[in-house]
């Protein structure tokens, strides 16, 4: 099965939506919940899949998420004609009335932390069904305390709540170089638990003074992140329903997006076999 | 045999409440230290080879992203000549208050305003500026809160052409207001044309994806107001009703708010 080729939308890569490559696009939540809109996001556009990705549903909190904002994210969705939803496994407030932290902060990867996640996931895809939730693996700059490891962690929420895996191969490229383990080893462990996968690309920059990898989303996907994917694409044959690059900054000119999304195209079409 | 068993079940239940209590308390704990850059708070809780430089990177790009976020989405406030002091507030705003849950862009910088309206002494034309901006905020609000009838609306303008030629035969014509609309006062002649003396009272109201602002005579504000307590009726019923203006006033007027896509016509 081939994958679903396309590019998370941004203002700066709509002329490219049109090219024949690219049959999917991801749109953000907030981009798209414009109180003054009339159309939908996405205009006439039609896509083979769309998939609605939000921000702020902090799964990790120990709250469920607040019904406005899902009632609001299943909004856009249908009107979008969304195929699936994702947001991050994280948390970004303290509690329902709280204060938001800005960013994904990872989950402390304990039995607790993984009770109220699964928790707060199967009441997010019971309120989206039949439109298939995917948690991303986020980019962290650091980890709190717990008792497993990520990959065990991330195994069982998989297994436990059967949502969809949002593998960010370059989160996961930048979590191994920053944090010393093997990103292979990583995917290979928690693939098989997911039964259904998307995949995001994306590239950052090395900061030689802090010695860290940051995911700014500003620069051409890395030859290592290609690689990564190539073999992720490889392991879960049968099971990658999408794939979207990000960009956030520094953004390519016309012939930048349009050799990233085939290079995506090309992998995907050697590794399945289909043309 | 059960006795035991029911022993163990209260512990098991005991023990998981207790877990999620601790867990309640750890998340509010982290999020309230990240969401104030507190980072000696979250340290004692960092798995090992984690430190505080890691911590301190994580607070500082978040406070980097927000300030990015303010000082782009309300440029028009950064670059006024009457905002010197933009920036120094700007730092000191996210120095103090957190952003409240589920807040989008729009609501920080509503929130931002607002902060500086209670901690600021504005002049009139500063004053201005912020109430600008702050009714914008609260006209897509509305257009959110009531979205079928802003959407109706919307809809319903664009047929204003055909009807505004027709008023005075066909007085059954619904009229209904814009719903995604606030009033607000000026306080200055910032943004008042020659000759009108503050305060005025102004409309802001949605148009597009843009938000307008008119400054009405006090007869049109009168007769909005007066709508506003009808609507939904027919032009002959506000007619009958009103106690300000008679037939040809009102169709005037009519005629005019349909222009600048204030009422529409059912």
């Amino acid at each position: 099965m081939l994958p679903a080729i396309g590019y998370a939308v941004r203002k700066e890569n709509r002329t490219i939506l049109s090219d024949p490559a690219l049959n999917a696009v991801e749109i953000t939540f907030e981009h798209a919940d414009v109180p003054l809109r009339m159309a939908r996001f996405l205009g006439d556009d039609e896509f083979d899949y769309v998939s609605v990705h939000a921000l702020k549903l902090s799964v990790g909190s120990p709250d469920r998420p607040g019904l406005r904002y899902l009632d609001a994210l299943k909004r856009i969705s249908l009107e979008n004609q969304a195929t699936a939803v994702s947001d991050h496994l994280g948390f970004t407030r303290d509690k329902e009335q709280g204060v938001e932290i800005g960013h994904f902060a990872p989950v402390p990867l304990s039995a607790a932390a993984l009770d109220a996640t699964s928790r707060n996931v199967e009441f997010v895809q019971n309120y989206l069904a039949p439109m298939p939730f995917y948690l991303e693996t986020i980019a962290y700059l650091f980890q709190l305390e717990g008792t497993m490891s990520e990959a065990e962690f991330l195994t069982q929420l998989l297994k436990r709540t059967g949502c969809g895996w949002l593998l960010d191969v370059t989160n996961v490229y930048a979590n191994a170089r920053n944090f010393g383990f093997d990103a292979y080893a990583f995917i290979d462990q928690v693939l098989p638990a997911a039964d259904r996968v998307q995949m995001h690309l994306a590239g950052g920059y090395f900061d030689e003074e802090e010695g860290l990898y940051f995911d700014t989303h500003s620069q051409p996907v890395p030859e290592d992140v290609w690689s990564l994917y190539h073999f992720a694409l490889e392991r879960g044959r049968g099971k990658i329903d999408a794939v979207f690059i990000e960009r956030d900054a520094e953004f390519p000119d016309d012939s930048g997006w349009r050799s990233e999304l085939h290079r995506m195209r090309r992998i995907a079409e050697e590794v399945t076999g289909k043309g | 045999m059960m006795k035991m068993k029911r022993v163990q079940s209260d512990h098991e239940v005991f023990g998981a409440a207790d877990s999620e209590r601790e867990y309640r308390l750890l998340i509010e704990g982290m999020a309230r230290a990240l969401a104030w850059g507190r980072t000696d708070d979250v340290v004692p809780h960092l798995a090992r080879t984690f430190g505080a430089k890691h911590v301190e990177l994580f607070v500082e790009g978040n406070l980097s992203k927000r300030l990015d976020l303010l000082t782009d989405m309300l440029s028009f406030v950064a670059e006024d000549e009457d905002f010197a002091e933009f920036e120094a507030w700007v730092h000191r705003f996210i120095e103090e208050v957190p952003v409240n849950a589920y807040e989008n862009g729009a609501g920080e910088c509503d929130a931002f305003l607002a902060w500086i309206e209670q901690t600021q002494r504005l002049s009139a034309r500063q004053r201005d500026t912020i109430d600008c901006q702050r009714a914008r905020y609260r006209v897509g609000r509305l257009a959110d809160q009531r979205r079928a009838e802003h959407v109706r609306f919307r809809e319903l303008c664009s047929l204003n052409g055909q009807f505004t030629a027709v008023l005075e035969d066909d007085l059954n014509l619904e009229i209904r207001l814009n719903p995604s609309r606030c009033w607000s006062e000026l306080l200055s002649t910032k943004y008042l044309d020659e000759g009108d003396a503050p305060p005025v009272e102004v409309l802001h109201y949605a148009v597009g994806f843009d938000v307008r602002t008119v400054v009405l005579e006090e007869n049109a504000r009168r007769l909005i107001d007066e709508l506003a307590g009808l609507q939904p009726c027919t032009l002959q019923q506000w007619i009958a009703i009103s106690r300000t203006a008679d037939r040809h006033s009102i169709l005037a007027l009519a005629r005019d708010l349909a222009g600048l896509h204030l009422v529409a016509f059912a």
